[in-house]
Protein backbone atom coordinates (compact mmCIF):
# COMPACT_ATOMS: atom_id res chain seq x y z
CA UNK A 1 0.00 0.00 0.00
CA UNK A 2 1.34 3.65 -0.79
CA UNK A 3 2.44 6.00 1.71
CA UNK A 4 0.51 9.12 2.52
CA UNK A 5 3.21 11.25 0.61
CA UNK A 6 3.62 8.65 -2.01
CA UNK A 7 -0.64 9.09 -2.78
CA UNK A 8 0.27 12.97 -2.17
CA UNK A 9 2.58 12.84 -5.80
CA UNK A 10 0.71 10.50 -7.71
CA UNK A 11 -2.42 12.44 -7.18
CA UNK A 12 -0.74 15.68 -7.98
CA UNK A 13 0.79 13.84 -11.19
CA UNK A 14 -2.20 12.31 -12.53
CA UNK A 15 -4.20 16.26 -11.48
CA UNK A 16 -1.88 17.84 -13.78
CA UNK A 17 -1.20 15.28 -16.18
CA UNK A 18 1.02 16.25 -19.17
CA UNK A 19 2.25 19.33 -17.18
CA UNK A 20 3.01 17.25 -14.39
CA UNK A 21 6.55 18.04 -13.35
CA UNK A 22 8.44 18.25 -9.76
CA UNK A 23 7.76 22.51 -9.42
CA UNK A 24 4.26 22.38 -10.57
CA UNK A 25 3.67 19.59 -8.22
CA UNK A 26 5.27 21.03 -5.32
CA UNK A 27 3.25 23.77 -5.46
CA UNK A 28 -0.11 21.53 -5.87
CA UNK A 29 0.78 19.79 -3.14
CA UNK A 30 1.76 23.10 -0.71
CA UNK A 31 -1.84 24.48 -2.15
CA UNK A 32 -3.80 21.62 -1.26
CA UNK A 33 -2.08 20.22 1.99
CA UNK A 34 -1.07 24.03 3.72
CA UNK A 35 2.30 22.38 4.47
CA UNK A 36 5.85 22.51 2.75
CA UNK A 37 6.99 19.86 0.01
CA UNK A 38 10.84 19.85 0.10
CA UNK A 39 12.75 19.30 -2.91
CA UNK A 40 14.40 16.31 -1.03
CA UNK A 41 11.39 14.43 -0.04
CA UNK A 42 9.74 15.41 -3.56
CA UNK A 43 12.27 13.80 -5.85
CA UNK A 44 13.69 11.29 -3.75
CA UNK A 45 9.81 9.32 -3.46
CA UNK A 46 9.63 10.45 -6.74
CA UNK A 47 12.85 8.03 -7.56
CA UNK A 48 11.27 5.56 -5.13
CA UNK A 49 7.95 5.70 -6.77
CA UNK A 50 9.67 5.11 -10.29
CA UNK A 51 12.02 2.00 -9.35
CA UNK A 52 8.33 0.55 -8.01
CA UNK A 53 6.92 0.83 -11.54
CA UNK A 54 4.07 3.58 -10.39
CA UNK A 55 5.49 6.65 -12.74
CA UNK A 56 7.57 7.26 -14.94
CA UNK A 57 9.95 10.15 -15.42
CA UNK A 58 12.54 11.95 -17.86
CA UNK A 59 13.69 15.19 -18.94
CA UNK A 60 11.79 17.85 -20.29
CA UNK A 61 12.66 20.86 -22.17
CA UNK A 62 13.79 24.06 -20.27
CA UNK A 63 11.86 27.36 -20.11
CA UNK A 64 12.80 30.97 -19.36
CA UNK A 65 11.08 31.02 -16.23
CA UNK A 66 13.49 28.20 -15.06
CA UNK A 67 16.36 29.92 -16.91
CA UNK A 68 16.82 27.40 -19.74
CA UNK A 69 17.14 24.61 -17.07
CA UNK A 70 15.27 20.97 -17.91
CA UNK A 71 11.80 19.86 -16.01
CA UNK A 72 11.55 16.45 -14.41
CA UNK A 73 8.50 15.52 -16.49
CA UNK A 74 6.47 12.77 -14.54
CA UNK A 75 3.55 10.50 -15.72
CA UNK A 76 1.37 8.15 -13.40
CA UNK A 77 1.65 4.51 -14.76
CA UNK A 78 -1.14 1.91 -14.73
CA UNK A 79 -0.19 0.61 -11.51
CA UNK A 80 0.51 3.93 -10.06
CA UNK A 81 -3.08 4.55 -10.95
CA UNK A 82 -4.35 1.47 -9.48
CA UNK A 83 -1.80 1.70 -6.40
CA UNK A 84 -2.96 5.29 -6.17
CA UNK A 85 -6.92 3.98 -6.61
CA UNK A 86 -6.42 1.35 -3.90
CA UNK A 87 -5.32 3.97 -1.49
CA UNK A 88 -7.93 6.07 -2.01
CA UNK A 89 -10.53 3.31 -1.22
CA UNK A 90 -9.12 2.39 1.59
CA UNK A 91 -9.26 5.85 2.76
CA UNK A 92 -12.89 6.23 1.78
CA UNK A 93 -13.87 2.78 3.48
CA UNK A 94 -12.14 2.93 6.94
CA UNK A 95 -13.36 6.30 6.72
CA UNK A 96 -16.77 5.81 6.42
CA UNK A 97 -17.79 5.88 10.08
CA UNK A 98 -15.49 8.13 11.26
CA UNK A 99 -17.07 11.18 13.46
CA UNK A 100 -15.59 13.68 10.69
CA UNK A 101 -16.61 12.05 7.86
CA UNK A 102 -20.55 11.68 9.21
CA UNK A 103 -19.92 15.29 9.69
CA UNK A 104 -19.10 15.84 6.11
CA UNK A 105 -21.77 13.66 4.92
CA UNK A 106 -24.47 16.02 6.88
CA UNK A 107 -22.88 18.44 5.60
CA UNK A 108 -23.42 17.52 1.75
CA UNK A 109 -26.72 16.13 2.56
CA UNK B 1 18.21 35.34 -5.36
CA UNK B 2 21.23 37.22 -5.32
CA UNK B 3 24.51 36.61 -7.42
CA UNK B 4 26.41 35.38 -4.18
CA UNK B 5 23.68 33.26 -3.12
CA UNK B 6 22.57 31.91 -6.39
CA UNK B 7 26.37 30.58 -6.26
CA UNK B 8 26.47 28.93 -3.01
CA UNK B 9 23.69 27.36 -3.81
CA UNK B 10 25.29 26.12 -7.26
CA UNK B 11 28.49 24.88 -4.96
CA UNK B 12 26.08 22.70 -2.45
CA UNK B 13 24.64 21.61 -5.92
CA UNK B 14 27.46 20.03 -7.33
CA UNK B 15 27.29 17.54 -5.06
CA UNK B 16 24.52 16.32 -6.78
CA UNK B 17 24.55 14.46 -10.28
CA UNK B 18 24.15 16.81 -13.28
CA UNK B 19 20.74 16.00 -14.34
CA UNK B 20 19.24 16.15 -10.63
CA UNK B 21 21.22 19.52 -10.27
CA UNK B 22 19.72 21.06 -13.58
CA UNK B 23 15.75 19.84 -12.47
CA UNK B 24 16.73 21.37 -8.57
CA UNK B 25 18.11 24.59 -9.62
CA UNK B 26 15.44 24.83 -12.40
CA UNK B 27 12.93 24.50 -10.22
CA UNK B 28 14.48 27.52 -7.58
CA UNK B 29 14.38 29.43 -10.02
CA UNK B 30 11.00 29.22 -11.44
CA UNK B 31 9.42 29.15 -7.84
CA UNK B 32 11.36 32.04 -7.28
CA UNK B 33 13.00 30.64 -3.85
CA UNK B 34 15.42 33.09 -2.23
CA UNK B 35 18.66 31.81 -1.74
CA UNK B 36 18.62 30.67 2.07
CA UNK B 37 15.36 28.81 1.18
CA UNK B 38 17.45 27.19 -2.09
CA UNK B 39 20.27 26.52 -0.21
CA UNK B 40 18.25 24.80 2.58
CA UNK B 41 16.25 22.96 -0.16
CA UNK B 42 19.31 22.13 -2.07
CA UNK B 43 21.36 21.06 0.85
CA UNK B 44 18.28 18.80 2.09
CA UNK B 45 18.26 17.19 -1.11
CA UNK B 46 21.96 16.31 -1.00
CA UNK B 47 21.87 15.03 2.95
CA UNK B 48 18.95 12.70 1.51
CA UNK B 49 20.92 11.15 -1.28
CA UNK B 50 24.50 11.09 0.51
CA UNK B 51 22.14 9.02 3.28
CA UNK B 52 20.89 6.68 0.58
CA UNK B 53 24.78 6.06 -0.95
CA UNK B 54 25.37 4.96 2.68
CA UNK B 55 22.96 2.30 2.52
CA UNK B 56 25.43 0.48 0.42
CA UNK B 57 28.84 -0.98 1.95
CA UNK B 58 30.78 0.86 -0.45
CA UNK B 59 31.30 4.29 1.29
CA UNK B 60 31.87 2.57 4.68
CA UNK B 61 34.56 0.34 3.15
CA UNK B 62 36.12 3.63 1.05
CA UNK B 63 36.19 6.18 4.23
CA UNK B 64 35.92 4.66 7.57
CA UNK B 65 37.17 1.14 5.93
CA UNK B 66 39.88 2.13 4.00
CA UNK B 67 41.05 5.91 3.86
CA UNK B 68 41.06 6.18 7.34
CA UNK B 69 43.24 3.40 8.93
CA UNK B 70 45.31 3.31 5.83
CA UNK B 71 46.13 7.21 6.30
CA UNK B 72 47.50 6.58 10.21
CA UNK B 73 49.34 3.17 9.45
CA UNK B 74 50.50 4.98 6.29
CA UNK B 75 51.64 7.93 8.01
CA UNK B 76 53.93 5.72 10.15
CA UNK B 77 55.49 4.36 6.78
CA UNK B 78 56.46 7.35 5.65
CA UNK B 79 57.33 8.56 8.96
CA UNK B 80 59.87 5.20 9.56
CA UNK B 81 60.69 6.18 5.44
CA UNK B 82 62.39 9.14 5.84
CA UNK B 83 63.73 8.14 9.02
CA UNK B 84 65.83 5.87 7.22
CA UNK B 85 66.75 7.86 4.39
CA UNK B 86 67.90 10.31 6.86
CA UNK B 87 70.12 7.77 8.60
CA UNK B 88 71.50 6.34 5.49
CA UNK B 89 72.24 9.07 3.35
CA UNK B 90 72.25 11.99 5.85
CA UNK B 91 74.53 10.47 8.47
CA UNK B 92 75.71 7.75 6.00
CA UNK B 93 79.27 7.86 7.31
CA UNK B 94 78.79 6.97 10.86
CA UNK B 95 76.50 3.62 9.70
CA UNK B 96 79.30 2.59 7.04
CA UNK B 97 81.43 1.63 9.76
CA UNK B 98 79.44 -0.39 11.06
CA UNK B 99 79.09 -3.97 10.66
CA UNK B 100 75.61 -4.28 10.68
CA UNK B 101 74.95 -1.28 8.41
CA UNK B 102 73.85 -2.84 4.95
CA UNK B 103 71.68 -5.71 7.04
CA UNK B 104 69.80 -2.44 8.79
CA UNK B 105 69.03 -1.11 5.34
CA UNK B 106 67.08 -3.79 4.24
CA UNK B 107 63.84 -2.72 6.10
CA UNK B 108 63.95 1.10 4.03
CA UNK B 109 64.11 -1.83 0.71
CA UNK B 110 61.22 -3.22 1.75
CA UNK B 111 58.93 -0.77 3.37
CA UNK B 112 59.06 1.72 0.08
CA UNK B 113 57.70 -0.54 -1.91
CA UNK B 114 54.76 -0.72 0.51
CA UNK B 115 54.59 2.54 0.57
CA UNK B 116 54.34 2.82 -2.96
CA UNK B 117 52.12 -0.05 -3.69
CA UNK B 118 49.51 -0.11 -0.91
CA UNK B 119 49.41 4.04 -1.41
CA UNK B 120 48.86 4.06 -5.24
CA UNK B 121 46.08 0.81 -4.60
CA UNK B 122 44.34 2.38 -1.55
CA UNK B 123 44.17 6.05 -3.80
CA UNK B 124 42.43 3.84 -6.60
CA UNK B 125 40.39 1.44 -4.42
CA UNK B 126 38.68 4.48 -2.17
CA UNK B 127 38.04 6.08 -5.55
CA UNK B 128 36.58 3.36 -7.70
CA UNK B 129 34.81 1.71 -4.88
CA UNK B 130 32.65 5.03 -3.81
CA UNK B 131 33.32 7.88 -6.25
CA UNK B 132 29.96 9.83 -5.12
CA UNK B 133 31.32 9.92 -1.22
CA UNK B 134 34.72 10.90 -2.17
CA UNK B 135 33.86 14.09 -0.37
CA UNK B 136 33.97 12.22 2.86
CA UNK B 137 36.69 9.89 1.71
CA UNK B 138 38.92 12.89 1.65
CA UNK B 139 37.83 14.32 4.95
CA UNK B 140 38.37 10.34 6.59
CA UNK B 141 42.24 10.92 5.12
CA UNK B 142 42.99 14.21 5.68
CA UNK B 143 42.04 13.98 9.55
CA UNK B 144 44.12 11.89 10.82
CA UNK B 145 47.02 13.66 9.03
CA UNK B 146 45.82 17.14 10.53
CA UNK B 147 45.94 15.16 13.92
CA UNK B 148 49.54 13.77 13.34
CA UNK B 149 50.86 16.95 12.03
CA UNK B 150 49.72 19.29 14.61
CA UNK B 151 51.61 16.47 17.29
CA UNK B 152 54.37 15.83 15.13
CA UNK B 153 57.81 17.15 16.60
CA UNK B 154 61.18 15.91 15.76
CA UNK B 155 64.35 17.97 15.59
CA UNK B 156 65.68 16.43 12.25
CA UNK B 157 62.81 15.45 9.95
CA UNK B 158 60.15 18.35 8.45
CA UNK B 159 56.65 17.54 9.30
CA UNK B 160 55.70 16.99 5.80
CA UNK B 161 58.04 13.99 5.86
CA UNK B 162 54.47 11.99 7.21
CA UNK B 163 52.34 13.17 3.77
CA UNK B 164 54.87 11.33 1.62
CA UNK B 165 52.63 8.54 1.14
CA UNK B 166 49.82 11.96 -0.36
CA UNK B 167 52.11 11.38 -3.29
CA UNK B 168 51.24 8.05 -4.93
CA UNK B 169 47.48 7.70 -3.40
CA UNK B 170 46.95 10.96 -5.13
CA UNK B 171 48.07 9.01 -8.67
CA UNK B 172 46.00 6.14 -7.40
CA UNK B 173 42.91 8.75 -7.45
CA UNK B 174 43.69 10.15 -10.49
CA UNK B 175 44.58 7.28 -12.32
CA UNK B 176 41.09 5.73 -11.23
CA UNK B 177 39.10 9.39 -11.90
CA UNK B 178 40.75 8.99 -15.94
CA UNK B 179 39.12 5.96 -16.09
CA UNK B 180 41.86 3.86 -15.95
CA UNK B 181 42.19 0.44 -15.41
CA UNK B 182 44.73 -2.64 -14.63
CA UNK B 183 45.36 -6.22 -15.92
CA UNK B 184 44.76 -8.82 -13.70
CA UNK B 185 48.58 -10.13 -13.81
CA UNK B 186 50.24 -6.65 -12.63
CA UNK B 187 47.56 -5.95 -10.55
CA UNK B 188 48.17 -9.68 -8.46
CA UNK B 189 52.35 -8.90 -9.61
CA UNK B 190 51.86 -5.62 -6.95
CA UNK B 191 49.88 -7.53 -4.77
CA UNK B 192 52.24 -10.43 -4.34
CA UNK B 193 55.41 -8.10 -3.91
CA UNK B 194 53.85 -5.86 -1.46
CA UNK B 195 52.48 -8.57 0.71
CA UNK B 196 55.87 -10.43 -0.01
CA UNK B 197 57.50 -7.04 1.64
CA UNK B 198 55.38 -7.29 4.55
CA UNK B 199 55.83 -10.49 5.60
CA UNK B 200 59.85 -9.80 5.97
CA UNK B 201 59.17 -6.63 7.57
CA UNK B 202 56.86 -8.89 9.38
CA UNK B 203 59.35 -11.62 10.55
CA UNK B 204 62.76 -9.25 11.15
CA UNK B 205 59.83 -7.44 13.62
CA UNK B 206 59.29 -4.15 11.78
CA UNK B 207 55.44 -4.71 11.39
CA UNK B 208 52.50 -3.57 13.50
CA UNK B 209 49.73 -6.88 12.75
CA UNK B 210 47.25 -3.79 12.15
CA UNK B 211 49.96 -2.72 9.68
CA UNK B 212 48.18 -5.83 7.51
CA UNK B 213 45.15 -3.80 6.52
CA UNK B 214 47.20 -2.21 4.47
CA UNK B 215 47.26 -5.04 1.46
CA UNK B 216 43.55 -5.21 1.51
CA UNK B 217 43.65 -2.19 -1.65
CA UNK B 218 45.97 -4.17 -3.91
CA UNK B 219 44.77 -8.01 -2.94
CA UNK B 220 41.26 -5.71 -3.44
CA UNK B 221 42.16 -4.67 -7.05
CA UNK B 222 43.95 -7.76 -8.16
CA UNK B 223 40.80 -9.61 -7.23
CA UNK B 224 38.52 -7.11 -8.93
CA UNK B 225 41.10 -6.13 -11.58
CA UNK B 226 40.43 -5.05 -15.09
CA UNK B 227 36.63 -4.31 -16.17
CA UNK B 228 34.92 -5.93 -13.35
CA UNK B 229 35.97 -2.87 -11.41
CA UNK B 230 34.64 -0.36 -13.77
CA UNK B 231 31.78 -2.24 -13.87
CA UNK B 232 31.04 -2.46 -10.29
CA UNK B 233 31.77 1.66 -9.83
CA UNK B 234 29.47 2.17 -12.80
CA UNK B 235 26.77 0.36 -11.25
CA UNK B 236 27.09 1.61 -8.07
CA UNK B 237 26.64 4.89 -9.54
CA UNK B 238 23.62 3.87 -11.50
CA UNK B 239 25.37 4.95 -14.51
CA UNK B 240 24.71 1.03 -15.58
CA UNK B 241 21.33 -0.71 -14.50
Amino acid sequence: MLGEFEYLLITAAATLGENAYGAAMREAIVSATGRNCSIGALYTTLDRLEAKGLVRTWMGEGTPQRGGRSKRMVCVTRNGTAAARSFYETMIRISDRAPWAAQRKARAE
Amino acid sequence: MTNFGWRLVELLAVQLSPAEREVALGDLIETRETAWQGMREISGLVFRRQCQLWKSWRPWLAAPGLAFPCSLMLMGFSFAISMEVHNYFVLGGRLSSSPTGPVEALPLLYRLPVLLICSWAAGFVVESVSRSTFVVTQVCCILPCMFCLMRFHHESLPRLCLLLFLFPAIAGVRFSHRGGSMSRSWAIALALIATTCMAALAVRGHLWFLNWELIVPPWYLAILSGRSVRLATLQNEGTLP
